[in-house]
């Protein structure tokens, strides 16, 4: 059996801006899976974006995509990878058309027909200035380049926020498209969770700086469930499963770490399914709590 | 890095308008200067001026001189395209393409030294016209002061790039250069500027021009090596910044 090879590896990775510390990153992304990486505002997932892709240093740790180091040394790796921003990158007087001149010259891999038909495809017109485009259309603009250039790896930086649900679905399914490639692979950062539900394999979520919850995503949403019941029957609900509890005038709401083990245990109390966004808000409710699992 | 400069060219192409009216206005007055020093009144008041024992041929070196400048000055905004990037937030962009900073750095100014070309081209083109069709102005000489005014701006523009690694804003990185080289040149020759301001004693100062528009006449080769060498320098530090601060574009 083929050993499975890892896209990208964060090693204890820290960046410290003095106000702000990615603190001992450590993740990895296998190759052939779309990996979610979520997290609040502010949580350190485009300073982690930023690290992989070379545009900041970072003080200590390794970073390494497709198995060499980061390190500004090797900006061929970056041959391999399609990158989306949160916002479009090119100059707004440009046009697809003198885009598509800009990164040909850049990409030695970089296809015209594959642009120009990802173009149609995305109903993009290739002689207006992207200056008039909708967030939308750029956003488009942005994956119809990483696209073109046989690119294995995906990086994207909130490449739904702000985007309407049936604009979201469809970049939902462009990226469906490019994983029907096996050795392709995605990192998909957002706060939308709910995107990241319908095509993510692995979860990663940060907050504050530090990796909170790596791992599959299934599993993950396996593991964790709300567990309903009064606030009496709260208080027996074990601290080690617990990861944050939440009380009301209506009883208590828990997000709960080992949802067989509380259903073996608390079997007259309500287990549901938990989503990736209570999961994220519980979590980040712990640590704003200051709470210990 | 070819990209990177099609970028550039891209962005310093918004400026053709402005570039196609001075080069304009450059010819238009040019072809006025011709006609007046031939035929009108140019030429009476050169004469006059040289009975008169006017040093005129001077003053006229320095008109033209600061009059070719315009299409040099023109086409060497490179700043320009700094403020573009920072605006478009380009710097990411160009750090996920596959080019090492050593590349995109040396993009720039190579961008900066094709402006230029295209700058003292049409100069010299001018200087061409000029000197064929008068005699204020040897075409030899008029082309070695073009080509020492263009090692000058190749100077002045590998500072703003290196500003502007620095993270200098893009309209300060226009300014500081300027300023310090203003501020050089009268620590140099402020004892002929303090004569020429409390007894009206001109003579040095005048001295000095004409040292300084022979200079530029005859020792390109001089401003030329200065220029490549600044150049180099400029772009090794700019690297070094660039690697540092990695994403700059």
């Amino acid at each position: 059996m083929s050993e499975i090879k890892n896209v990208i590896e964060f090693r204890n990775a820290v960046k410290d801006y003095g106000d702000f510390r990615l603190d001992n990153i450590s993740f990895a992304v296998p190759e052939g899976s779309v990996c979610g990486f979520i997290g609040q505002n502010g949580a350190g997932k485009t300073t982690t974006i930023a690290m992989l892709l070379d545009i900041i240093s970072r003080n200590s740790g390794e970073v390494l995509l497709f198995g060499e180091q980061v390190d500004g040394k090797h900006s061929h790796l970056r041959e391999d990878v399609g990158v989306v921003f949160d916002e479009m990158g090119f100059h707004e007087f440009l046009t697809a058309k003198q885009i598509n001149a800009i990164l040909k010259n850049s990409y030695k891999n970089w296809s015209e027909e594959a642009f120009f038909d990802n173009l149609r495809k995305f109903s993009l017109p290739s002689n207006k200035k992207c200056g008039a485009f909708s967030r939308g259309m750029r956003m488009k603009l942005q994956i119809a380049a990483a696209l073109s250039h046989n690119a294995k790896l995906l990086v994207m930086d909130e490449p739904t926020s702000g985007l309407d649900p049936i604009v979201r679905n469809e970049i939902i399914q462009i990226f469906r498209e490019f994983m029907t490639e096996e050795d392709h692979t995605i990192l998909l950062s957002s706060h939308i969770t709910g995107d990241l539900e319908k095509i993510a394999d692995e979860v990663v979520f940060i907050d504050g700086g530090r990796i909170v919850l790596t791992g599959n995503k299934d599993d993950i949403l396996e593991k964790h469930a709300l567990l309903k019941c009064s606030n009496e029957d709260a208080g027996k609900v074990s601290e080690s499963f617990t990861v944050f509890k939440q009380e009301g005038s209506y009883g208590a709401e828990i997000l709960v770490n080992d949802a067989d083990a509380c259903r073996r245990l608390y079997p007259g109390m309500v287990i549901e399914p938990s989503t990736l966004e209570e999961i994220m808000i519980n979590y980040v409710n712990r640590a704003k709590a200051g709470s210990a699992v | 890095m070819k990209g990177l400069i099609i970028k550039d060219l891209y962005c310093l192409k918004k400026q053709f308008i402005m570039f196609s009216f001075i080069i304009t206005g450059v010819v238009a007055v040019a072809i006025m200067f011709v006609l007046s020093e031939q035929f009108g009144n140019l030429r009476f008041a050169v004469s006059d001026m040289k009975a008169a024992g006017f040093d005129i041929t001077s003053i006229v070196k320095i008109s033209v001189m600061f009059f070719m400048l315009l299409p040099l000055v023109c086409t060497g905004n490179i700043a320009d395209s700094f403020t573009d990037d920072r605006a478009a937030s380009f710097y990411k962009t160009a750090a996920s393409l596959p080019i090492s900073p050593e590349k995109r750095v040396l993009s720039k100014f190579v961008t900066a030294v094709l402006f230029l070309a295209v700058g003292l081209a049409v100069d010299i083109a001018m200087a061409a016209v000029i000197s064929s069709v008068s005699d204020i102005i040897v075409f030899s000489k008029c082309a070695g002061t073009l080509v020492s005014l263009s090692a000058c701006m190749l100077i002045f523009m590998s500072f703003v790039i290196l500003l502007n690694y620095a993270g200098v804003p893009s309209m300060y990185s226009t300014f500081i250069p300027v300023g310090a080289a203003v501020i050089i040149i009268l620590a140099l020759k402020i004892k002929d500027i303090s004569a020429a301001l409390s007894s009206d004693d001109v003579s040095s100062l005048a001295r000095t021009f004409r040292e300084l528009i022979n200079a530029l006449e005859s020792r390109a080769h001089i401003f030329i090596l200065t220029a490549v060498i600044i150049a180099v320098c400029c772009w090794f530090a700019s690297v070094r910044l660039a690697k540092r601060k990695r994403g700059v574009a």
